[in-house]
């Protein structure tokens, strides 16, 4: 009987034990979901605040893992050897402040939400935003510090490359584990993580891999080390994307392996003068403009709604609408328009372009031309039609809009999504010009180095290199060299797929009946003044 | 009747249970970047284990008193892990919005799924505080059982695809096979007790 009422006994001490233990489980568990609520530090920015550092949605990393990438994988990160400077300049970012947001680059934010579900994180999350992509330097030679123009297209920046190091980086699971990208965080920066900031990283590490290595058999192994630079391998090149190619790849689950639409960075100054965005003019709604831009670089219809990072993207947008790039002659107070050229040029631009274009009048007024807006047909305009053209290009907007169910509040109306009811062309847009000078390179496709190319003033380049261009101010544009070297290593071959230089021949084309140099030249005086 | 004098061994059985899948939901969704919906996910999965046994234990044959607690207990702990599932759809994934609840589901979806919320939890209170000698608790709880099992299996089986099936199948199979015994049973001398008189 004794033996009995001891097992008894045990028995009742092992089951009230397990169910201390298991209280205590649960209870951990909901102080954990009590604790990460304190971990989300939301912000409201507006103005250049919330363009330059406002949260899009757009998380990739935490930060750690962003700041020892680099040391971890010089190889990917430095793929012109260490002699071609840091990942920042090799991939054409834009330095930081030290001491501003944490010293990162132009482009990146910080915040304490998770990728994806913006679900809080105890550990900072780098991300980036519209100003990564939408801020140049324009600088007149290598050892010019330049000056950052808010707004104008990058010039320099190889982004595609860059996520393509990062990913090939995550794929090596010998050497990038959560255990190797902590020590290696606590020796570089002599920082110790907490147990929640270890575990997240662990975490996101798991997943991030995960989803990676997913996507290997429907878009193949990412290029890592040389291959980065090598025009054949990441045809994109610098300061140039691929805009609807990511939305083909995350909505449609489709490679878009024969995508060749590549696009040059746009300017987003003076916002308020445009109705459609994208060159083939595509996308109305500044909004929803803004929401396929961040859905391509990995944000969600779920976090896209959150009331912070709503704001950040609304009031990002608003800042662009009457943003201004800085004018020519403060830019270049040395090189400055020739002011009795550019009133002549002015004669050329109303009888040549001004239709399609229209002008400036006043400081920030914009008079649109009479066939503004218009969709001119790539076949017409005679510029590359791939970025018109690709596969899907049809059916990606319907796909697009039937994407966000009904009653979500960033769904686009069908009519603000072409084509559809707003038109069919596949064309080019007929859009605005302000400050044209920092709308370099030109074409849709970045193709023209110079506006002295464009308006055929001087014979088109067939080949040269591109990544970190300085700019020439008499031809206004990149100057691209004929050979590479540490900073300008793409070849920009205009004879691949979506790379041609052809078309838009207007006034004339180079050489061609009618052409006249010196109201050429008259012509690209007043451009600089626009 | 209702649950009385629940003993250790019943709470433990039935709690450790609960509060590890539970626990595990919660924090499994932590290793994913869709935090919010995973929880939600992963907190359907938890109730669906914890239900199948009450379900079990309402049809098979016999009305002991231990039968009956551990079908009370399993049931609320059933429906409290949904509750975690519920929060995290209505409140989370859906901002606490009926009407983008409604817009997104549809009203076949989301119609009985806040039908299953209010009946379940009408009859988990019920559980605890009204005698199920009464016929009109019979009644309710038989329908509870139904719109449980029914929705369930819907949404386990039918709509969604993945590790849930498991659960969808395993749910199914084991309320067939408790209705077999439950039908063979009626069969012997012994007859059950009528369906629902827990």
């Amino acid at each position: 009987m004794s033996d009995i009422r001891a097992r008894d006994k045990w028995i009742r001490a092992g089951q009230a034990t397990s169910i201390v233990i298991a209280g205590l489980l649960l209870l951990g568990t909901l102080s954990l979901l009590i604790a990460e609520n304190s971990w989300l530090k939301t912000q409201t920015r507006t103005g250049r605040d919330a363009f330059l550092y406002g949260d899009t949605g757009t998380e990739i990393m935490p930060l750690p893992v962003l700041q020892v990438l680099p040391v971890m994988f010089p190889e990917n990160f430095q793929p012109g050897g260490a002699e071609a400077g840091d990942w920042v300049q090799q991939f054409g970012f834009i330095p930081g402040t030290p001491g501003v947001n944490e010293g990162l680059p132009v482009g990146f934010f910080v915040s304490t939400r998770r990728p994806q579900s913006g679900g809080p994180s105890p550990v900072l999350f780098a991300g980036v935003n519209c100003s990564l992509c939408h801020t140049a330097v324009i600088r007149r030679n290598d050892s010019d510090k330049g000056q950052v123009i808010y707004g104008m297209g990058t010039l320099s920046l190889d982004f595609i490359a860059w996520v393509d190091a990062f990913k090939t980086s995550v794929l090596d699971e010998k050497r990038m584990t959560a255990k190797s990208l902590i020590d290696t965080y606590e020796r570089e920066f002599h920082k110790s993580l907490g147990i929640a900031e270890k575990g997240m990283i662990a975490a996101w590490l798991l997943q991030t891999r995960k989803t990676v290595q997913g996507t290997l058999p429907r878009l193949d192994a990412p290029y890592g080390g040389a291959d980065l630079r090598n025009a054949a391998m990441m045809p994109n090149g610098p300061s140039r994307t691929q805009p609807f190619r990511n939305l083909v790849r995350n909505i449609m689950n489709r490679p878009a392996l024969l995508d060749h639409g590549y696009c040059k960075i746009p300017a987003l100054l003076e916002q308020e003068h445009r109705d459609w965005g994208q060159f083939d003019g595509s996308v109305h709604n500044r909004l929803t403009r803004s929401v396929l831009a961040a859905i391509a670089v990995g944000a969600t219809m779920n976090n896209l709604i959150l009331p912070d990072i709503s704001s950040s993207v609304t009031n990002a947008i608003d800042y662009t609408m009457k943003l201004q790039a800085p004018k020519f002659a403060d830019i270049f107070p040395d090189a400055p328009p020739d002011s009795k050229k550019a009133e002549r040029g002015k004669v050329v631009y109303m009888t040549h372009c001004d239709s399609c274009h229209g002008h400036r009048q006043g400081a920030s007024d914009w008079v649109q031309g009479a066939r503004h807006d218009e969709v001119i047909p790539a076949n017409q305009i005679g510029t590359d039609r791939e970025r018109v053209s690709f596969r899907y290009y049809d059916v990606l907007a319907q796909v697009l809009f039937d994407h966000f169910p009904p009653g979500h509040p960033l769904k686009p109306r069908r009519e603000d999504i072409r084509p559809g009811p707003a038109g069919t062309t596949h064309g080019y847009i007929n859009n605005t010009l302000e400050s044209v000078y920092a709308r370099a390179p030109y074409l849709h496709n970045g193709s023209v180095n110079t506006l002295a190319e464009l308006i055929n003033l001087k014979p088109r380049r067939a080949l040269f290199y591109r990544g970190d261009n300085t700019y020439d101010p008499k031809d206004v544009g990149l100057i691209a060299p004929d050979r590479p070297d540490l900073k300008r290593y793409f070849m920009f071959d205009t004879a691949q797929p979506g790379n041609s230089y052809k078309g838009h021949d207007y006034p004339w084309a180079y050489n061609g009946p009618g052409w006249n140099q010196p109201e050429l030249a008259d012509l690209i005086e007043y451009l600089k003044t626009i | 009747m209702k649950a009385r004098d629940i003993t250790l061994t019943e709470f433990t059985n039935t709690f450790v249970p609960f509060a590890l899948l539970v626990s595990m939901a919660l924090l499994a969704a932590e290793a994913t970047q869709a935090l919010p919906k995973y929880r939600m996910i992963y907190a359907i999965w938890a109730s669906l284990a914890l239900t199948i046994p009450s379900l079990c234990l309402f049809i098979l044959p016999g009305d002991t008193q231990h039968q009956r607690n551990y079908w009370t207990l399993f049931w609320t702990f059933g429906y409290l892990a949904y509750l975690v599932h519920f929060y995290y759809a209505v409140f989370v994934h859906y901002h606490g919005s009926l009407s983008e609840v409604f817009s997104h589901q549809g009203v076949k979806i989301a119609g009985p799924n806040f039908l299953l919320t209010g009946l379940w939890g009408l009859d988990v209170v019920l559980a605890w505080t009204a005698d199920a000698s009464h016929r009109w608790v019979r009644i309710e709880r038989v329908i509870s059982h139904i719109v449980v099992i029914g929705i369930f299996f819907v949404s386990s089986v039918v709509i969604f695809k993945g590790s849930v099936n498991i659960l969808g199948y395993l749910m199914t199979g084991s309320v067939l096979v408790c209705l077999a015994i439950r039908l063979f049973t009626k069969l012997t001398p012994s007859a059950a007790p009528e369906l629902g008189a827990r």
